[in-house]
């Protein structure tokens, strides 16, 4: 027994000393993977989960914890009286506008455009790299270029009518135009991404479903619905998820465009914040803005992807 | 005696250098403090350029370097303020507009300079009171102005006129005449947001009114509210002597460049911008004209302070004291022919033989605007009643809101503003 014991004993140690050598190199790797990553996992905790917790923080305190640094804590007064306040709601109700009316905008003009692109007409790669350029436009940059079209008086669709004999609309003097100006504006600058997903998603499509849809007859309209928008759902999914919180954000363009007039009608959640932190230096109420624009912006995107996959999933 | 370079090696190296770099600021802030100060300025301004030219005068007499961040203007209030609010650091001297004066100092961003400034004798009454608050030296000035009425001599001449209007009935009379083909007599501001709304502040006080009263409290929904928001609409949309449309400064600014405005209320700065394309012998400055006589536009102070968090405190307080010394602020008032609040500088500018007849005169004009007009209200929420005007007059310009609608929303604004 005792002989028969030992190869096992023996084995075991044998085992053992490869796992030993073979879990150290594991653990060194691991160990250096970690070290490699740490820097890049600190750098992120301190840039954005610390602003992040503080954020939290402070949204259940009062001034003095902006200003002192010691907790003065009051639950959920600061929501309560953000969420009570005109200003609030008005700018919330307006940027869902926004929101949605660049949606509907952004979807349609994206997908002809990019059909339009795929088509591989002549010039079609020319336009693509031009389609590309507010993508290297800073927004600020971007919205500034907007507002010397938009100008009352003097802006260039003001000067081209002026030309034409006639007088252009006064923009910024009309909340709707007001309004017209913010969509415009911030479509130049999101339509370009749109674009080039959608050529992306349309550039792997698998060519059989199309070429057999042909052969039987189908129509251009036939096969966009039926088969190239079906098999664009997961690309569809990202666009909308990532610009749904792209649109809540939006801060450059009504900053610069309309700075939230005429009369605040064009305010909307991001310059809110701004005012509520910097001008009324009301930190907390800012903050407890910040932390419900977040959770309003992650509904939305949540009620997105499952609005869409529930219709897929029932289409399929 | 090559030594192999291991992945150990690398990766010590590599951990050593990055913790090197973190700790620097760190290191170099605690060896630099003792001879370097950081000055928070406002991107392209005037002073901006002028003390960027003469800081290594100061190091000269100080041994202390100086170091300036520009900041552009929409932007200063709020970097200044994330400054403050994470413990200071960033900045030794914040330039200061009186704006942010009482709420900056009430939320300890900045320090009082009382002690530390023996004589203000030779300051003027009015600039020390703008950079003053509760007793407190809050800063000290280096330019006290308010807007003066630029006008064009010879499109006023042509139209029969030969002085700026004084009232509110001539300057919409004169606005009217001067009005014709691609030049407008005037322009009324009303994009929301605070250039615009300081214009609102002067119409209160031309009126006769102010925004708040002795104790701060709000007293926007008034018979002066009521006539200033009249007055606007009256010169855009009755006198046809202004432009339609919610417009801000550049844009009143661009069109008096290019010949295309007879009158402009417009900040000292104008002036040495105007020589070239204008010409000195076309326009002359004014005072503003108010509802029943001269008034002049709210006045208003651009100064120094010293950020309560200063790394090198008494260096900033050295900085703020030098900047606003007599020969630094007639070297001011000459290059940027701008009106100074100092006695012995005015003296100085008004002896140098360098400086043309025209441009004393155009100083002394502003100068005697700045005499006319009436400081801004020193009240921490300054900034928010500024907002809350922005958007009454924006909305009545636009038509979004009617006159009783702005007064009395702006009314129960500002009142939620001061009760903070």
């Amino acid at each position: 027994m005792a002989v028969e014991a030992q190869p096992p004993a023996r084995a075991h140690g044998a085992r053992a000393g490869k796992a030993f050598k073979s879990g150290s190199a594991p653990r060194r790797r691991q160990a250096i993977g970690i070290a490699l990553t740490l820097p890049a996992l600190v750098t992120l905790a301190v840039t954005m989960l610390y602003p992040m917790a503080w954020t939290l923080w402070l949204s259940f305190n009062t001034r003095v914890t902006a200003l002192q640094g010691t907790p003065d804590f009051v639950g959920f007064d600061n929501y309560l009286r953000i969420a009570a306040s005109s200003g609030f709601t008005t700018a919330l109700l307006q940027t869902v506008g926004i929101v949605l009316a660049s949606f509907v905008l952004e979807a349609v003009l994206a997908l002809i455009v990019a059909l339009a692109l795929f088509r591989a007409l002549r010039g079609s790669r020319i336009f693509q790299a031009i389609v590309a350029l507010p993508l290297m436009v800073a927004p600020v940059v971007g919205a500034l270029a907007w507002r010397f079209i938009f100008a009352d008086g003097y802006g260039m669709i003001d000067t081209v009518a002026q030309h034409l004999g006639g007088e252009g609309p006064l923009w910024f003097a009309d909340v709707w135009l007001a309004r017209t100006s913010v969509v415009v504006a911030n479509l130049w600058l999101a339509l370009p991404f749109d674009i080039l997903v959608l050529l992306a998603g349309l550039s792997s499509l698998p060519t059989e479903p199309l070429e057999a849809a042909r052969v039987d007859g189908a129509s251009p309209a036939q096969i966009l619905r039926r088969i190239i928008l079906p098999l664009l759902k997961p690309v569809i999914s990202i666009i909308f998820v990532i610009r749904m919180a792209d649109a809540f954000r939006i801060f450059d363009v009504v900053y610069v465009l309309t700075a939230s007039g005429p009369a605040n009608r064009t305010d909307v959640l991001s310059t809110y914040i701004y005012r509520q932190m910097f001008s009324a230096f009301d930190f907390p109420g800012g903050a407890a803005a910040s932390i419900m624009l977040v959770i309003i912006t992650s509904l939305a995107s949540l009620l997105v992807v499952v609005a869409l996959r529930d219709r897929w999933q029932s289409e399929a | 005696m090559s030594r192999k370079w291991t992945r150990r090696h690398v990766l010590k190296t590599g951990a050593g250098a990055a913790g090197m770099g973190l700790a620097m600021p760190f290191v170099s802030r605690a060896f630099g403090q003792s001879g370097k100060i950081t000055v928070g300025m406002e991107a392209g301004s005037p002073y901006d350029t002028f003390y960027r030219n003469h800081a290594a005068e100061f190091t000269a007499e100080s041994g202390v370097s100086v170091e300036f961040v520009s900041i552009p203007h929409d932007n200063i209030r709020q970097t200044f303020v994330q400054d403050a609010l994470a413990g200071g650091g960033g900045f030794d001297v914040y330039i200061a507009d009186q704006v942010w004066l009482p709420e900056f100092y009430e939320n300890g961003f900045i320090s009082d300079l009382s002690e530390a400034v023996d004589d203000l004798s030779d300051f003027s009454k009015t600039g020390i009171e703008t950079t003053s608050y509760k007793g407190a030296l809050v800063a000290l000035p280096i330019m006290v102005h308010n807007c003066g009425m630029y006008w064009r001599k010879d499109y006023l001449a042509a139209a029969g006129f030969d002085a700026p209007p004084k009232t509110w009935d001539e300057y919409r009379q004169i606005a009217a005449a001067c009005t014709r083909d691609n030049v407008w007599g005037t322009m009324i501001l009303s994009k929301q947001g605070i250039e615009a709304a300081t214009r609102l502040n002067s119409f209160y006080q031309q009126a006769g009114g102010e925004i708040v009263d002795g104790s701060g409290q709000p007293t926007i929904d008034t018979d002066a509210g009521r006539a200033a928001l009249e007055f606007m609409r009256a010169m855009v949309f009755d006198a046809k002597g202004a432009p339609e449309g919610v417009l801000e400064l550049p844009d009143m600014q661009g069109a008096w460049l290019e010949g295309r405005l007879a009158l402009a209320p417009v900040w000292p700065y104008l002036y040495s911008l105007s020589l070239d394309p204008v010409g000195s012998e076309n326009f002359a400055i004014g005072t503003v004209p108010g509802m029943n006589g001269p008034q002049g536009g709210t006045v208003y102070s651009w100064g120094f302070a010293a950020a309560s968090g200063a790394p090198n405190h008494d260096a900033a307080v050295e900085w703020v004291k030098w900047a606003t010394s007599s020969q630094s602020l007639y070297q001011f008032g000459k290059e940027w022919l701008n009106p100074v609040p100092r006695a012995s500088s005015i003296e100085m500018v008004r002896a140098d033989p360098d400086i043309a007849d025209s441009d004393k005169a155009a100083i002394a004009a502003m100068a005697a605007s700045a005499s006319a007009g009436v400081s801004m209200p020193m009240v921490p929420h300054y900034s928010q009643m500024l907002e809350v005007l922005g958007v009454m007059q924006s909305g009545v310009m636009s038509g979004a809101l009617s006159i009783d609608e702005a007064l009395k929303q702006g009314q129960a604004q500002a009142e939620e503003a001061a009760s903070r």
